[in-house]
């Protein structure tokens, strides 16, 4: 189990907050000022092992050496500037693009730019190298921007209701085929991979896979009954998918940072094509249909994608895919600093 | 990964948590409405010409090994406490109520509750009128193609005749479940590639199309204009309610031919949208793997064959540009 290792700067000096990839359960604090946040990304290759044990190469974003799939999460607040230095060690060119935004830096092979932009109005942005129409993008360099709303702890923007934790969920999908090629022929191979031609055969959430996903509290859902939960889902993976909830249906508060004020949707099923994101409201109510009713029993439901394919690892292994459990009734072992 | 194979003589059952007969308390001696559904594996369906090997659910206990394609609704009204009972004599199987939110034990997730050998019985009483669906939750990316699904219509309190809003009153309704079917699938075993393997199940490439276990030909053979009961069939100012459920594991756009006029969204997943939704006439609604539509037409055009024009999208999609996999035509014959 992968245990919760934010990095979080000082308040007083600039201010980064880089959150491991891996890791759902966001902690934020809002600064009095909004600063100027440093973040350095290296886009690496290297080898990650699936849920079956499988090996795979990934190109991705990461704050060493070590490959991180997805990348970093970026946590800012309105009124910052994040300040990006790009390392690539890769054979190959990539962009840092964040999606939604004109914002879009190039990178040449084996060498560092940095880049300054005003960050975006509050919302969930997939950043992400948009090359070879997503080719590189489904090969693991993408990540997390979460903007946090100017004065607010515990909204995603002004008007949204509140949350008491807010989670992560970056999906992604693993093609073997595609990874061994890049193993063999080396980053640059990425301009020669067919869109097309992807098949996944590994199905992630924040790069995890159940069972993995449900024994880490920083990625399944853990709350009290009444204490609601943001999820802001990404799609950074190549196909279209449809989480679906059990237990709670979730109120749509953000489409692609279209904001919802009013009159929002509940839904069970939740459509993401890849690019897009989603910020959802759990509301961690006793479920609805029951009887007896529920009051304070732990009840465990789950999230799992609908587009079945996804609930399985290497052609088989059902549920080992894009598959989660919800613990209602319950807190997290790990409480970040809310 | 080990394997059992011999949890209750049943093969295969890595990851599964299979209960002979589980009983629970907190099950009322006096539902207000109790169905039965008895798992097969035998049947076949013909869509679109084509003979294809189907599972699902016979209504009551039957040793039937065939059945309907898709399997029987469940109908119900909001606010009664309702068992499901599953009678699964062979193999493990179980039974999710898609949408309906009870408690855990009653959800039919094997992993977070049975999967059932023997009997079983599910208590909900669902708050919230609409569109739902039922459907096997074990090996669920297998069974659930094989056709272990049925719709679940929950209606409001004034019964059969209203929207789930429990105002808008509808002149015809038809419950079009709209599935894709990869028949390269469909001689897997039960437990295909639960204890590892490679069972390409991540590999779906449907080339059977059809809505409400009907295929293109079979609609375009419909002389009847109405018949089999998937096309619909109105009178010009007469209101039409439309259950959409997106049964098929990938995407799809649904584009209303402009003559059927405004195509108004009343719910979706169960849910009443807080204000109707009207997306105007030539509306194209796209969709993904469950998600359910209660929509209301009201044409004014008369037509025979009217197309609802569905297109199935790959689920692969890279570059985030769908690819068209797939069509089917479902028709509306206005008089």
């Amino acid at each position: 189990m992968k245990r919760r290792d934010f990095l979080k700067f000082g308040a007083t000096a600039t201010t980064a907050t880089l959150v491991s990839g891996s890791v759902g359960l966001l902690s934020f604090s809002q600064r009095a000022s909004a600063s100027t946040v440093s973040v350095v990304l290296n886009a690496v290759a290297g080898d990650i092992t699936m849920v079956d044990g499988t090996v795979v190469r990934v190109l991705t974003f990461s704050q060493n050496s070590a490959p991180s799939f997805p990348g970093p999460t970026i946590l800012a607040q309105e009124g910052d500037s994040v300040q990006v230095t790009v390392n690539n060690t890769l054979n190959t060119s990539v962009v840092f693009a964040l999606g939604g935004t004109g914002i879009r830096q190039y990178v040449s092979a084996n060498s560092s730019v940095t880049t300054t932009f005003a960050v975006p109005r509050a919302g969930t942005y997939l950043y992400h190298d948009d090359q070879n129409n997503g080719v590189n993008r489904v090969l693991g360099l993408h990540g997390a921007l979460v903007v946090m709303p100017a004065g607010y702890n515990n909204r995603s923007f002004a008007g949204a209701p509140t949350f008491t934790r807010q989670y992560k969920w970056l999906i992604g999908s693993v093609d073997t085929s595609w990874s061994n090629q890049i193993r063999a022929n080396g980053a640059s191979y990425v301009s020669s991979l067919n869109p097309n031609t992807y098949q996944p055969r590994y199905f992630t959430l924040n790069g995890q896979s159940y069972p993995h996903t449900n024994d880490d509290p920083n990625t399944a859902p853990h709350g009290l009954y009444g204490q609601a939960a943001l999820i802001r889902l990404l799609n950074g993976g190549g196909m279209v998918n449809a989480p679906h909830f059990h237990g709670n249906h979730v109120e749509i508060l953000s489409v692609n940072r279209q904001n919802y004020t009013s009159n929002r949707k509940k839904k069970d099923v939740v459509a993401i094509f890849p690019l897009d994101t989603r910020d959802v409201l759990l509301p961690f109510v006793p479920p609805p249909d029951a009887y007896p009713p529920i009051t304070s029993q732990v009840q465990e439901f789950p999230m799992h994608c609908h587009s079945e394919v996804s609930q399985t690892a290497g052609g088989g292994q059902y549920p080992n895919g894009l598959h989660v459990c919800m613990h209602m009734g319950m807190t997290p072992p790990n409480e970040p600093t809310l | 990964m080990a394997c059992s194979h011999n949890i209750n003589g049943v093969g295969g059952t890595c990851g599964l948590h299979v209960q002979v007969s589980p009983t629970v308390g907190g099950l009322v001696s006096n539902p207000a409405a109790t169905f039965v559904r008895t798992p097969f594996m035998g049947g076949s369906a013909t869509i679109n010409g084509t003979s294809v090997k189907v599972w699902g659910f016979n209504d009551g206990y039957s040793g039937l090994q065939t059945g309907p394609f898709p399997s029987p609704a469940i109908r119900v009204r909001q606010g009664q406490i309702v068992h499901t009972k599953i009678y699964s004599p062979a193999m493990p199987h179980s039974i999710h109520h898609h949408g309906i939110e009870p408690q855990q034990i009653f959800d039919g997730v094997g992993h977070t509750s049975y999967d059932v050998l023997g009997f079983y019985t599910y208590q909900w009483r669902p708050h919230q009128a609409g569109t739902y669906m039922y459907h096997c939750h074990t090996n669920t990316v297998l069974h659930a193609e094989m056709g272990m699904y049925g719709a679940l219509i929950v209606d409001p309190p004034k019964g059969q005749g209203w929207a789930a809003d429990n105002t808008t009153q509808y002149n015809v309704e038809r419950i079009w479940a709209v599935d894709d079917i990869d028949t390269s699938w469909h001689c897997l075993d039960w437990d295909a590639a639960l204890c590892g393997g490679d069972a390409g199940l991540n590999n779906f490439n449907p080339d059977l199309f059809c809505i409400t276990g009907k295929g293109q030909k079979e609609l375009d053979a419909d002389a009847a204009l109405s018949s089999p009961a998937v096309a619909v069939k109105c009178s010009r100012g007469q209101t039409v309610l439309l259950r959409y459920i997106v049964a098929s594991y990938v995407p799809q756009r649904i584009t209303f031919d402009s003559r059927l006029g405004d195509v108004i969204v009343l719910a979706e997943d169960g849910r009443v949208l807080p204000q109707q939704n009207n997306l105007g006439t030539g509306a194209v609604i796209v969709a993904a793997s469950a998600e359910r539509f209660d929509i209301i037409l009201r044409p004014n055009v008369a037509g025979t064959k009217i197309p609802v024009n569905i297109e199935f999208l790959d689920y692969r999609c890279v570059s985030g540009t769908p690819r068209v996999t797939g069509t089917i035509k479902g028709y509306v014959t206005v008089t």
